[in-house]
């Protein structure tokens, strides 16, 4: 532990850098943002590769999802600069570099025609290539998932991936590998945001057309992510149009959207405002022909400036959900974030450091209201600093440290059904650092060790997180990689649910119950990718996640939000398999996940009555098989998009009775004055597995010019094309079956000016 | 040239054509069964067979049925009361009706008289087999109940009450005392304070958690917080009015009544239990093919007087 505790000191001084040898120091410095020239967009992922005149390679780098990069240790003298990115033209130059030199070089790509087979990957891939247990999402990437437009959405391209498994299409709960919602951290523009997934789950806080890059780790993250034990959503939105106001607006059987920007001061700051409020309430009833009682809204507004050495912005969203789960149940659910944030990024020419900081402040609140007129409800604030130095390491690669404060207030209050009222309100402050470090050891291999520690100020002690990721490319060309990671977790919030029914939507934010013993996860990935012909790649990727000290809802057979948590630990293990085949104008996808999950808990604490000291059970998400087939055509007047996908069932609980507890203890309840508290007697919890699931979505698209800055894009489609009768859940009180939406056919419109 | 059908068939292309069958024949049915009764577990059964009372009740509910609050209007069941001891049975009447405005529940009641000392089954028949079954044994005798402040360490009644400096009661101070002896198990310790009430509100006021077993002794204790119950009687929202008890023309009579209900031999020890501990099916049960607490009971009361602080 001292040990830990004593790196992490060194390498968060930075004493490592101090002792660079000379030679280091007398190497100059590259650094910039590469942006389009156009809009003023940050291009993620281009190449920058420095040579001699010679055409020896002296340097390279990718621009991250800023669009920034930086190669360091370029020795004086001559060199050739060259810029790529896909779909634009390369930039050239031919610099004269100093010794010791920190030179900012800031340059705008212009989109080029028709000039994909041009362009050649320099640097090696790995910078941007495979990762392990990361998943880059593009805005391509979620276009090509057919969604009810208008537009596409981030929601409905996670729960198209093998390693996510959603309970059904409303509710807004995406389980990663094993991992709860509660467990997933989501950030949006460096701000945490507690629940960006609306009630109808092809739709959240982040539409198609505003996510600039996604970074998903579905497990094995370096330690400046921590506070969260299973999985990692880092969305970037892009920033407004530096150098024109644009516009556009759609309309469809679900939402409405409206979305503008433009240039502030024109190549330098821009705005963006884009809204989105559902339609689906009003007019499900006609298309569907039955009652589809939800609500919600988005609205996300950024403020970006941009120079040749700063970037900055500002970032709010606000969200907001109401409906019912099961249309014929009264209950009304509702939730909303609201999240706003800053976030800059900056470097000088005295420093070789590049200083990132970002601040904000989330609230997130969900309540639900029963026929009986009793309330449910919670709320949770978050406030939070966080700031990154990354700098140039005596060896080849980067060093990157940086910490976290932040402050939560956590507050509930469950009025219950025969059970009375039930309130909490936690006020807690933590702290977090954390030292990383990309080593690339040889031109094949990069290692990334990290180590991060929290502590939350009223417990003792704290969490160390030690955590490595590999990288490994035997070939010269970007081809075949292995990437590993391994690492350790810790997360002090977790959430109590109401386990009324699967469905039930309900979640109160508290701190941990254990005391000085948070929750913990340990992951362990191993992947291999590698091109079987031209333009078909496979991948695979297996995974293992420990789960220690989980706070689980108590068995109980009251009908009640069960705030009474048992301690549980939990692994959770599988294989995500994929294939793709890309050749112009087709894509094609097929993707195969196994997964199981276990947890166990000493009977007692569990309040099981099944005759163990220690009991296993598969919890509500260890959906064991997903499997997705997607297929995209591309052509110069239309586009189309197929997609079927699978899973089988998920485990449930079965019931032999109802009945209702009479407190004869005290004579409290006489059998002539009350009905007692309601009660539901099951069999061993979650033996038993819904029916499987599956569905084919299918979506066409035409963009019409109309003028010469004038588009319309009309998309038509349908969700669960052969109208399968997908079970979503039982409610095992009432014995209601709710099923998945329906065939729903649809025709979105969008206009966009320019 | 090879045929059609002499294709050679790969290993992993029959594996892949296996697994999709599987996939879409196991993804077919999208039927599932939720509820699924236990032959074990029939009824639930809930009450208490008192000596003295004029009445026994005895909540009976089929557990099989998809009603989750309430009960179906039939009860499709014969329930009697057997004394064990006498070999005598009498069949319970149904009553079938609405309770507390909630839902209607099956109360199995009988005007039969019960005696102490005794051991009694409440059974379920269907079809005239006994499905579901209570068995228990009433107190031998009635709990004896003292309260002597002047010869013993009980501390008395008395008003006014005392507060601390931050306005709250002072429990030792407000706190009255009395013992139980001749019982197994204390079931229920209520107290009726001389004050008018509002109709809602129930008559005796629980003070089960506060019996205390002094077992060298071979008798239990039972402490009154009375001005705790006065506050609450007289202003039930908090931080409401003055922090004090009521005044002594107030009270419609100098004394208040406690009632003492003593459980038989076979009584739970679930005093302190959580609600989640008490609801589990498999614990604090006498009840066979079923779930429930069907307990033997004797109650006595004692009148305990308000005296003026000294």
């Amino acid at each position: 532990m001292g040990l830990v505790v004593a790196a992490l000191l060194l390498l968060l001084s930075g004493g490592g850098v101090q002792a660079q040898p000379s030679s280091s120091t007398e190497a100059a410095t590259l650094r910039g943002f590469v942006r389009a020239a156009a809009s003023g967009q940050p291009l993620r992922g281009a190449n920058v590769v420095v040579r001699r005149l010679t055409g020896a390679r002296q340097g390279a780098a990718a621009t991250d999802e800023e669009g920034f990069y930086q190669v360091s240790g370029v020795p004086a003298g001559r060199h050739v600069l060259r810029i790529s990115y896909v779909g634009f033209r390369p930039y050239r130059d031919t610099l004269r570099l100093q010794a010791g030199e920190r030179r900012t070089l800031s340059v705008r790509l212009s989109v080029a025609a028709r000039q994909l087979g041009e362009v050649t990957v320099e640097e090696r891939a790995r910078l941007q290539g495979e990762e392990a247990g990361l998943r880059r999402v593009r805005a391509a990437d979620i276009a090509a998932i057919p969604t009810p437009g208008p537009g596409s959405d981030l929601a409905a391209y996670l729960r198209a991936q093998p390693e996510v498994t959603a309970t059904g299409d409303r509710g807004g709960r995406l389980y990663i590998r094993g991992g709860t919602p509660s467990q997933n951290l989501v950030l949006v523009d460096g701000t945490p945001i507690y629940k960006p997934f609306h009630i109808v789950g092809f739709y959240s806080a982040f539409p198609g057309n505003l996510v600039a890059s996604t970074d998903f780790y579905a497990g094995g993250f370096s330690a400046e992510h921590t506070g969260r034990i299973s999985s990692v959503m880092d969305v970037q939105l892009r920033s407004g149009n530096t150098g024109e106001v644009q516009g556009q607006g759609g309309v469809g059987p679900f939402l409405a959207s409206v979305r503008v920007e433009g240039p502030l001061q024109k190549g330098r700051k821009s705005f963006l405002v884009n809204v989105r409020h559902s339609l689906i309430e009003e007019a499900g009833p006609s298309l569907l022909g039955e009652e589809t009682p939800y609500r919600f809204y988005d609205v996300t507004a950024k403020l970006h400036t941009q120079s040749a050495s700063s970037q900055c912005s500002v970032t709010g969203v606000r969200t907001y959900d109401r409906g019912r789960i099961d249309p014929d149940v009264a209950a009304s659910f509702q939730w909303s974030n609201t999240s706003v944030g800053g976030e800059c990024l900056l470097f000088g020419q005295a420093s070789a450091q590049t200083f990132h900081v970002a601040f904000g402040a989330t609230h997130f609140g969900n309540e639900v209201r029963s026929t009986d007129q009793t309330r449910r409800a919670s709320d949770t604030w978050k406030a939070r600093t966080k700031f990154d130095l990354t700098q140039p390491a005596p060896w080849e690669g980067t060093v990157q440290w940086g910490g976290t404060i932040q402050a939560d207030q956590y507050s509930y209050a469950l009025n219950e059904p025969f059970l009375g009222f039930t309130s909490e309100d936690r006020f807690l402050l933590s702290a977090s650092l954390y030292g990383k470090t990309t080593w690339e050891a040889t031109d094949a291999l990069t290692v990334t060790p990290s180590i991060g520690g929290q502590s939350l100020f009223a417990w003792d002690g704290a969490s160390v997180d030690p955590r490595l990721r590999l990288a490994y490319q035997p070939g010269s060309e970007n081809d075949r990689t292995l990437t590993a990671a391994v690492g350790v977790y810790h997360q002090i919030p977790t959430t109590i649910a109401d386990e009324r029914d699967v469905g039930s939507i309900f979640r109160a934010w508290t701190p941990t119950p254990f005391l000085n013993k948070p929750l913990r996860a340990d992951h362990a990935l191993l992947g291999w990718a590698q091109p079987l012909a031209p333009g078909l790649r496979a991948s695979v990727e297996g995974w293992y996640k420990r789960f220690q000290d989980l706070p689980v809802p108590r068995w109980t057979p009251l009908v009640r939000t069960n705030t009474t948590l048992a301690r549980a630990d939990g692994r959770a293990y599988g294989a995500d398999v994929r294939l793709r085949y890309t050749r112009d104008p087709v894509r094609l996808s097929l993707s195969y996940g196994y997964g199981r999950v276990a947890y166990e808990a000493a009977g007692d604490a569990l309040g099981a009555w099944t005759g163990e000291d220690l009991v296993e059970y598969n919890p509500p998400h260890d959906r064991r098989h997903k499997l997705s087939a997607r297929a995209t055509w591309q052509g110069d007047l239309l586009s189309a998009s197929v997609r079927w996908q699978y899973g089988s069932g998920l485990p449930f609980t079965q019931v032999y009775g109802y009945d209702t507890l009479l407190e004869i203890r005290g004579r409290r309840d006489a059998p002539t004055d009350v009905v007692g508290r309601p009660r539901t007697l099951y069999r061993r919890p979650y033996r038993d597995r819904l029916p499987a699931y599956h569905r084919l979505d299918l979506s066409a698209k035409r963009t019409l010019p109309l003028g010469p800055a004038l588009d319309l894009t009309v998309e038509g489609g349908a969700i669960n094309a052969y109208n399968r009768a997908n079970l979503f859940y039982i409610d095992i009180f009432t014995l209601d079956r709710v099923d998945q939406l329906p065939l729903i056919p649809y025709l979105s419109l969008q206009v966009d000016v320019r | 040239m090879t045929g059609f059908g002499t294709a050679p068939r790969y290993p992993v292309g029959r594996l892949l054509g296996a697994l999709l069958a599987v996939l879409l024949l196991g993804g077919c049915d999208t039927s599932v069964t939720v509820l699924n009764p236990d032959p074990d577990y029939q009824f639930s059964l809930f009450g208490t067979l008192q000596v003295t009372a004029d009445t026994q009740v005895v909540r009976v509910e089929p557990l099989g049925d998809s009603t989750q609050v309430g009960a179906p209007a039939s009860l499709n069941a014969r329930v009697v009361l057997k004394n064990l001891d006498a070999g005598t049975q009498v069949a319970l009447r149904d009553s079938f009706g609405t309770v507390g405005n909630v839902a209607p529940v099956h109360n199995a009641w009988t005007p039969h008289a019960i005696e102490p000392g005794t051991t009694y089954r409440v059974e379920v028949q269907v079809d005239g087999q006994a499905v579901t079954t209570a068995t228990t044994t009433t107190p031998a005798q009635a709990p004896r109940l003292r309260h002597a402040p002047a010869a013993t360490r009980d501390r008395p009644f008395e008003l006014p009450c005392r507060f601390s400096a931050r306005g709250t009661p002072v429990e030792l101070a407000n706190t009255f005392d009395l013992r139980v002896r001749g019982v197994d198990a204390v079931a229920a310790a209520e107290v009726r304070y001389p004050l008018p009430r509002p109709s809602a509100r129930r008559p005796w006021l629980d003070h089960y958690d506060r019996v205390e077993e002094e077992p060298e002794e071979n008798r239990f204790r039972v402490s009154v917080f009375y001005a705790d119950d006065l506050l609450f009687l007289t202003r039930p929202n908090a931080g409401d009015g003055m922090n004090q008890c009521p005044d002594p023309n107030q009270f419609t009579a100098p004394r208040a009544v406690v009632r003492v209900t003593a459980g038989g031999p076979d009584w739970p020890d679930w005093q302190g239990a959580s609600l989640n501990a008490l609801a589990r099916p498999d614990t604090f049960s006498n009840v066979t093919g079923g779930h429930g607490f069907v307990g033997g009971v004797y109650a006595d009361t004692i009148h305990i007087p308000i005296q003026e602080r000294e």
